[in-house]
């Protein structure tokens, strides 16, 4: 018995995280038991079979492929543009002042109503999608940077500054490692948005994707696609979150992110 | 003294110019301002004077013409209360449970590392992506809204309000102790005016994503709503009214945010002195 007292108390971390997984999994089913009907709400059982089902015959292999494109270029290109922009408004004075309003004003707008604008513009095609993913996935990118270059502690760059250390140095081993937990954390928040963004770009017209599946499961009340569609959906923003917080810990080890918009 | 008398000494030629100067610099961060302002307003319209075509792109005139019309029409002011009646069930919700489960979290080790795990997790997902399950659920009508918003505002809340009741620093809670002060006056008194700041930036982060979310929420069915409307207005080609749509939201998401800024001043005085 002290035996297996000594055991939680050592590895309590690890036990009470697997079995508030497990409560929650617990209540998922029970409701699912106590609702009972397929169409309105489905258990985590069946939301892994259904999903497993999915893979296994390969019919939504093409939709993942899709999604992962619109996703991937939208993203990559967000984080590019991002991070740039970002450095410039946190070096530049003028170009912060003159565009802090806008910035601000982007902000607290839904980037997501522009998509159908985006639609408009360029078609159904992959190109609209990929914006679309751009345009929500970038501002918190460009915001967090910002921020970061500007929290970058002023006496170190006055430091480089009495030991004539060159602009372009300054920018690459002060700006960039200082402002990095706070791009981070900004290219963290652009995933979940850039994901939100491929579902939204889908609903206005696909013809694949998971967000296409999870719409065609609303019109068909098809509730175990749905649901493994949003699971799958939610899924890849913990692994991709999971992966920059990798790289992270490998690039910057002397700071701890803290999550923050 | 030789600076400053070299100065004048330059000025002398072009007076003008260093007074305009000089005002300038005294006020650049509200000139800069206003002209970045005005210049956006000018590109957007040449933009829209280039391309000369409504259903493609408006210019702000466009818009603000569009506005004016709107205000006069019943079925706006629908949207628009219609909206605001989800966003303030949404964020109410979200506060009232946010507030509570972080507490939970906070005084609890056990649930802490039962549900913080999971909590994390669910905050870097795209927790929208969950709107049309909540259609299905609780109807086309304000209660599928309500309970996005929420979902979609909580997580902050809850994050913030755990962070805020851990980070009031240990010597106080030492010193009250000391004086062995009751469990109520702890919390009135050290607990709840520690974790001020903290709180009131995890409202702020709620309320811009409930605002964001009012889009999502309505973008998968409505009756009503901002959301709808501006989704209305784009597949009908009306670039304008949908342009009216997004500022509006856009000024509801910065007055909120103002609001909620003039109320963590009210609420933490005590801050100024540090700061």
């Amino acid at each position: 018995m002290e035996a297996l007292s000594n055991l939680y108390q050592k590895q309590r971390k690890w036990l009470n995280a697997v079995l508030g997984i497990l409560i929650v999994a617990v209540f998922w089913q029970f409701a699912d038991w106590q609702v009972g009907s397929e169409l309105f709400f489905v258990g985590p059982w069946r939301v892994v079979t259904y999903t497993y089902g999915l893979f296994a015959s390969g019919e939504i292999l093409d939709d993942l492929q899709i999604s992962g494109i619109e996703f991937f270029w939208g993203y990559a290109v967000a984080a590019a543009s991002g991070i740039g922009f970002g450095m410039v408004f946190g070096i530049s004075r003028v170009f912060r002042e003159f565009f802090d309003p806008w910035l601000s004003a982007i902000y607290a707008t839904p980037s997501v109503a522009l998509a159908p604008l985006i639609i408009i513009w360029f078609g159904v095609d992959l190109t609209a999608k990929i914006v679309i993913v751009l345009i929500t996935a970038v501002v918190p990118i460009v915001l967090n940077t910002y921020t970061g270059v500007l929290s970058v502690g002023k006496e170190f760059q006055t430091l480089a500054n009495s030991f004539c250390v060159p602009q372009r140095q300054i920018l690459y081993k002060i700006l960039i490692p200082g402002s990095l937990p706070y791009i981070v954390t900004g290219l963290r928040l652009g995933i979940s948005r850039g994901i939100v963004g491929v579902v939204v770009g889908e609903y206005f017209g696909a013809y694949a994707g998971l967000g296409y599946q999870l719409f065609k499961g609303l019109d068909t009340f098809n509730m175990p696609l749905m649901m493994s569609c949003a699971a799958m959906l939610a899924g890849t923003g913990v692994i991709f979150n999971q992966v920059i917080l990798m790289i992270e810990r490998r690039m910057a080890p002397w700071r701890d992110t803290q999550l923050q918009e | 003294m030789s600076k400053t008398q070299e100065i004048p000494l330059e000025d002398t030629d072009n007076s003008f110019g260093a007074s305009v100067r000089a005002t300038y610099n005294r006020h650049r961060i509200g000139i800069n301002f206003c002209m970045s302002v005005v210049l956006a307003l000018l590109t957007w319209e040449f933009i829209d004077f280039i391309f000369d075509d409504p259903d493609f792109f408006t210019g702000p005139v466009a818009v603000a013409i569009e506005f004016t019309v709107l205000i006069y029409e019943p079925r706006f002011w629908e949207h628009v209360s219609y909206s605001g009646t989800e966003l303030v069930y949404g964020f109410a919700l979200a506060t009232f449970l946010g507030v509570i489960i972080g507490a939970a979290v906070a005084f609890s080790r056990t649930l802490d590392e039962m549900f913080s795990p999971i909590l994390v997790g669910l905050y870097a997902t795209p927790r929208s992506v969950a709107a049309p399950l909540f259609i299905i659920w609780l109807g086309l009508g304000i209660a599928s809204k309500v309970g996005v918003i929420t979902l979609a505002s909580v997580f902050p809340v809850i994050i913030n309000t755990q962070a805020g009741i851990k980070n009031v620093q240990g010597e106080f809670r030492m010193l009250g102790r000391a004086f062995n002060i009751s469990f109520w006056a702890m919390l009135t008194k050290i607990i709840i005016p520690g974790s001020m700041p903290f709180l009131i930036a995890g409202l702020r982060l709620g309320y811009s994503r409930s605002v964001v979310t009012i889009m999502v929420a309505e973008l998968f069915g409505a009756e009503a709503g901002i959301g709808y409307m501006i989704d209305h207005a784009t597949q009908t080609f009306h670039v304008a009214e949908m342009m009216v749509g997004i500022s509006l939201l856009t000024i509801m998401g910065i007055a909120g945010n103002e609001a909620l800024k003039f109320v963590e001043r009210w609420a933490t005085p005590y801050r100024k002195t540090l700061v």
